[in-house]
């Protein structure tokens, strides 16, 4: 168990690194660099070559990615090319909101997805199941800006239950902050569950339903265990583990969705961050962003391994 | 037990009578192969949308099923042409991320070897949020249907490797595979006999599942202004309906496109799962 | 496992009650904030972040509409596009226009307290041409030595005559605190993110990224009635998405969206009694540019054209709704003064253009309708809901004269990367802001390209010395007719096709507030310092 926990460990940060490296080269082979957001004044070639040289842009492209790298080790990602601020203490300020959007979202998923998905799979067939997996595929066929944009403008302004973007009111104090932050909240998260869902309980309940075809579950019946006892026991069991792996991958589609939500919805979080900053080229700024989402994904992953190893006996530890 | 099954399996034809018989996969079936004759025969249907009109902003009369956008362009016709590119992309991006994703999936599953390389590679692919590294690509390449076809599709595979890869392990992991490897099978037949065949399933709700996403996400490209300018997408249609500032006013052109993803979508899966249901051939006899 | 759905079940249940709770019990929070009286709030929508506090390097347009409300410059531009004294009295040349003097009011003040005195502006020159920051770096660079002589005098001493030197300067500059600037070291690489001191109507009190940023009035402003604003406090929230933006302002969530609305949109707050729209002109304008390396686009013939292939009438009708004006020649009509009327634009013609392209040698020999390679791309950015409109319908109407044109509207960063390296055809775009027309003839036709968009990567001896005989031309009457004539070559080379000047349109709750002084182009707009700081709570 210690050595398939190493192993892990070892190969999490190996992926991390595989991604730093990935990405601070596929950045730099982005045509443009930060001056060029700047063409909007006059600026004459000296002065790009100098704001080049301040952002340390005119070295060797393996200098830069050493001195990253050395950086990144102590911990600093960094200075923004745009904000002149450390990258650290920017994603600071945003990842919260992400973290908070994502993560009721990707809770809310789970937490709805797998009743439904055992419960269509139990009524395999009849209405429940038909009825489930109409709303199930129905969320999985929703397009993010779409459903934002329709939420935001039909249950946020015309029946105007819920605030039109930002995400939380600066005036408030006490509870009354924690309300406001909550109402905020309903219409991303609302738009994020609703497209992630569907896939989730579908394959879910697809999986059940394959498991309860296999062979021991017909052995299970033989045997003389209840339908229930057999579902729970033995069928949730096996086709956990591909949820699992769901949920792991989830975080990743969450992010994509969070760049397409926050914006509609003005959200602060890290998914507009980003979407920013490949606009502006700051490159520390993206890479911070990169990075601390890959090691989200990646623990998350690893984590989702660990259990696939616990809740499966056939894998040997 | 799995082997007799499998050769017990119903031949081609009659699943595909099976398929249709179900009153949803026909429905199904019936909404794909209309989506593909009115990509093919667009230019029968309407005239590709340009100029410009004097009905400005009009919501949906007899004369403009869908409405018409800000230039006075006819909201259906960019609906119908849009489903050209939006199929195209999909059904080619889903071929490069099925065939990408079942080879590094099976292969990991069962040659050990690979499974450490391919797994690495995998969650390395995983790890990267997707969309905002398309983003990045699209912006670094000549946005064109054919870029974006390979940047969806490329970034596409790991999703089915995984899926695919958890399966085939547990497949991997019954007693009849080790039963095949103590009868001597080689690597390569048990995999392509024993462990293709029963991941197949999930293959084929995969095509569909990414052909889909394939589209959303070429909508949510085109939706950031990454797609090719030159051809009309759902997603155009819904970035032209956001940079106009019309979202509030003119909600014929967000529903129209949108309706039309999300038909899309529908069908493909639920053509999935139907399939998925009648190739399953424990299925019928459990 | 059992218990552990269960729990599930029944914590999805418990959030989702929760959630539908705090949309029934909180209804009362957004449309509260501001206030009649004294504490009026005004909140002002935004697009993005402040990406950089130090008024001195920040180039961001979003960036300007704050920090201008807290840094003065000696010159503003009026509501008539005019220069305006702000925080000098008047300005006038010496020494045959090779000394430029202003002289400063002596009633601004620093928040903290200090007076704002001719050394400070010393500074923020010196400090502008040392560290080569920002835009103004370029318009100092006649600049040998900067002389404070008393605390409301400052002398630019230049080494030639540059006819609107004091012009351009005075409307650009940021005028920093001395005192607070010199103790921060190498200027080009400081933040200034917190403690601002700044001496416009208001000042930065917080800053929350992402979400906020709060502006406290200066309790000492000369330029607004009363000696400082009516406005207590101004709040810029950001809202990246236009429509969200008109939809807080509809909901009473702002007062004011610093963004102007898009044409189409306009319709939005039709019916809205509160929402008034304010218009106001531009200060650039949208054209097509041609790049002269590009041996078909080389030749004068071709360039006429494709100015006779697009319908630019059709494109005010259609993507403007008739809400811009024509262009004939390369200077705007704001400029009434420069502005040669003798120049007539190009007619839409495509028969007339097929007609100069096969006078010129270019043939369709496949009869495909096309002359045989003539293909064009047209670069534009994406993001530009009107140009790319405008290439779309180029393309469409360049077909009828038979000449392919490949839509190349691309992601704004990349088309920006790719103008300064040269790589297009056709450039689709629109001016942001042109303070002067000298300024404008400068930094488009100089071969030398000082300002890095000579779009046509245009090196011709000829007009390089149009230009530079008129930059240093001061006799006022001979300035204006050296520039409607080079007005005239550019015309007659078509070296550009000018389009259109658009207005834009500010919308604003005047329910609430009221007394704008709106400013020409969406860089100035409602949201100048001197606008903020005339504005008045309704009641």
């Amino acid at each position: 168990m210690a050595r398939f926990v190493l192993n892990r460990a070892l190969k999490a940060v190996l992926t991390i690194w595989i991604a730093i490296t990935a990405t601070f080269f596929l950045l730099r082979l982005l045509p443009g660099d930060p001056t060029t957001l700047m063409v909007e004044g006059d600026m004459t070639p000296e002065m790009r070559a100098a704001l080049l040289k301040t952002y340390g842009l005119d070295r060797p492209l393996f200098e830069q990615y050493v001195a990253y790298l050395r950086e990144l080790l102590h911990g600093n990602f960094g200075i923004s090319f745009r904000q002149i601020q450390p990258v650290s203490e920017i994603l600071l300020d945003r990842l919260p909101w992400t973290l908070l959007l994502a993560g009721t979202a990707f809770v809310l998923t789970i937490a709805i997805g797998i009743p439904i998905g055992v419960f269509a799979a139990a009524h395999r067939d009849r209405w429940p199941d038909k009825v489930l997996q109409g709303f199930g595929i129905g969320g999985h066929a929703l397009f993010v800006p779409s459903v934002a944009m329709l939420l935001l403008v039909f249950v946020g302004a015309r029946l105007g239950w819920f605030p039109i973007g930002g995400a939380i009111d600066p005036d408030t104090r006490g509870a009354a902050a924690y309300l406001s932050l909550a109402h905020h909240l309903v219409l991303p998260v609302l738009s994020l569950v609703l497209v992630q869902l569907g896939p989730y309980a579908l394959t879910l309940r697809t999986n059940l339903v394959d498991v309860l075809g296999e062979d021991y579950i017909r052995a299970a019946r033989a045997r003389g265990l209840s339908g229930r006892r057999r579902l729970w026991k033995h069928a949730l069991r096996n086709a956990i583990l591909p949820a699992l792996t769901l949920m792991g991958l989830q975080l990743g589609t969450l992010v994509g969705g969070a760049v397409l939500t926050e914006t509609v919805f003005a959200y602060p979080g890290v998914g507009r961050l980003i979407y920013e900053a490949v606009g502006q080229r700051d490159y520390p700024v993206l890479q911070g962003a990169f990075i601390m989402l890959a090691i989200t994904v990646v623990v998350a992953n690893a984590l989702t391994d660990l259990l696939y190893a616990v809740l499966n006996p056939r894998i040997r530890l | 037990m799995p082997e007799s099954a499998a050769a017990a399996a119903p031949t081609a034809r009659p699943a595909w009578r099976a398929f249709l018989r179900q009153p949803s996969g026909l429905l199904a079936a019936t909404v794909l192969a209309v989506m593909v004759l009115v990509a093919l025969a667009a230019p029968l249907i309407a005239d590709e949308p340009g100029g410009t009109g004097a009905d400005v902003l009009q919501g949906p009369t007899g004369g403009h099923w869908f409405g018409t956008d800000d230039l006075g362009q006819d909201i259906f016709a960019q609906v119908v042409w849009g489903t050209r590119t939006s199929l195209m992309i999909g059904v080619a991006a889903s071929l490069i991320a099925i065939v990408l994703g079942t080879a590094i999936g099976l292969a990991s599953a069962h040659f050990r070897p690979v499974d450490a390389v391919g797994t690495v590679v995998t969650d390395v692919m995983l790890a990267l949020p997707t969309l905002p590294l398309m983003i990045m690509l699209a912006a670094i390449v000549n946005p064109s249907v054919w870029t974006l076809t390979v940047i969806i599709g490329v970034f596409a595979w790991p999703e089915v490797a995984r899926l695919i890869r958890s399966q085939g392990l547990v497949v991997s992991a019954m007693p009849y595979i080790d039963g095949a490897r103590v009868l001597g099978a080689s690597g390569w037949r048990i995999v392509t006999r024993e462990i293709l065949p029963a991941v197949v399933p999930l293959i084929v709700v995969s095509v569909l599942l990414t052909a889909s996403r394939a589209v959303i996400s070429e909508a949510g490209l085109s939706f950031l202004g990454l797609g090719d300018p030159d051809s009309w997408s759902w997603g155009r249609i819904l970035l032209n309906a956001q940079r106009s500032g019309v979202v509030a006013i003119a909600w014929w052109q967000t529903l129209f496109p949108s309706l039309a993803i999300l038909l899309l979508v529908l069908a493909a899966t639920v053509a999935g799962m139907r399939f998925n249901d009648i190739r399953d051939p424990r299925r019928n006899g459990g | 496992m059992r218990k552990m759905s269960k729990a599930a079940v029944a914590l999805g249940a418990a959030v989702a009650l929760a959630l539908s709770g705090c949309g029934l019990n909180e209804d009362n929070d957004s449309s509260s904030g501001s206030s009649g009286g004294d504490n009026a709030v005004l909140r002002i929508g935004t697009t993005t972040d402040v990406s950089n506090f130090n008024p001195l390097q920040s180039l961001s347009k979003t960036d300007s509409w704050i920090l201008n409300a807290m840094y003065p410059h000696l010159l503003r531009i009026d509501e008539n596009a005019k220069k305006a004294p702000e925080l000098a009295k008047e300005y006038s040349y010496e020494d045959a226009g090779k000394t430029a003097v202003f002289k400063l009011r002596d009633d601004f003040f620093w928040t903290d307290g200090k007076p704002v005195v001719a050394d400070d502006v010393k500074f923020s020159a010196e400090s502008i041409m040392k560290y080569k920051l920002g835009n103004v770096a370029a318009k100092l660079t006649w600049v040998t030595s900067v002389e404070a002589p008393d605390p409301t005098t400052v002398k630019f001493h230049l080494s030639q005559a540059y006819a609107p030197f004091a012009e351009g300067v005075g409307f650009w500059m940021s005028v920093v605190p001395k005192h607070v600037f010199e103790s921060a070291g190498d200027l080009s690489k400081f933040a200034n993110d917190a403690n601002w001191v700044g001496a416009g109507p208001f000042v930065l009190e917080s800053a929350t990224k992402g979400q906020r940023y709060v502006m406290k009035r200066n309790d000492k402003y000369p330029l607004a009635p009363g000696g400082k604003a009516a406005v207590s406090k101004v709040e810029y929230r950001i809202y990246p998405d236009v429509n969200t933006m008109m939809l807080a302002l509809r909901n009473g969530d702002i007062d004011l969206m610093g963004t102007p609305v898009p044409t189409s949109a306009a319709k939005t707050f039709q019916g809205d009694s509160k929402i008034k729209l304010a218009k106001v002109g531009a200060l650039g304008f949208a054209h097509l540019t041609y790049n002269m390396n590009n041996k078909d686009l080389a030749k004068p013939e071709v360039r006429q054209a494709l100015s006779m292939a697009v319908d630019t009438k059709a494109i005010i009708a259609s993507v403007l709704q008739g809400d811009a004006q024509q262009m004939a020649g390369p200077i705007s009509p704001i400029f009434a003064e420069y502005d040669n009327t003798e120049i007539q634009p190009y007619p839409f013609d495509p028969a007339g253009a097929k007609a100069k392209l096969t006078a010129a040698g270019y043939k369709d020999g496949n009869g495909d309708g096309f002359f045989d390679g003539l293909e064009f791309g047209v670069a534009c950015d994406q993001s530009n809901a009107n140009i790319t409109r405008v290439v779309q319908l180029f393309r469409e109407s360049a077909e009828q004269a038979g000449i392919k044109l490949k839509n190349e509207c691309v992601e704004r960063n990349t088309f920006l990367s790719r103008t300064k390296d040269g790589k297009y055809d056709i450039d689709a775009s629109q001016w942001g802001v042109f303070d002067n027309p000298m300024d404008q003839l400068r930094s488009t036709y100089l071969s030398s390209n000082p300002g890095g968009i000579n779009y046509n990567l245009l090196k011709s001896a000829e007009m390089d010395r149009l230009i530079n005989d008129a930059a240093g031309t001061t006799d006022h009457a001979a300035f204006v007719e050296k520039i409607k004539n080079i007005d005239q070559v550019v015309h007659e080379q078509a070296y550009l096709t000018p389009l259109y000047v658009e207005n834009f349109q500010f919308a604003y709750n005047a329910g609430k507030f009221q007394g704008f002084v709106a400013s020409p182009s969406d860089l100035l707009g409602m949201v100048t310092a001197y606008s903020l700081a005339q504005v008045k709570p309704v009641g």
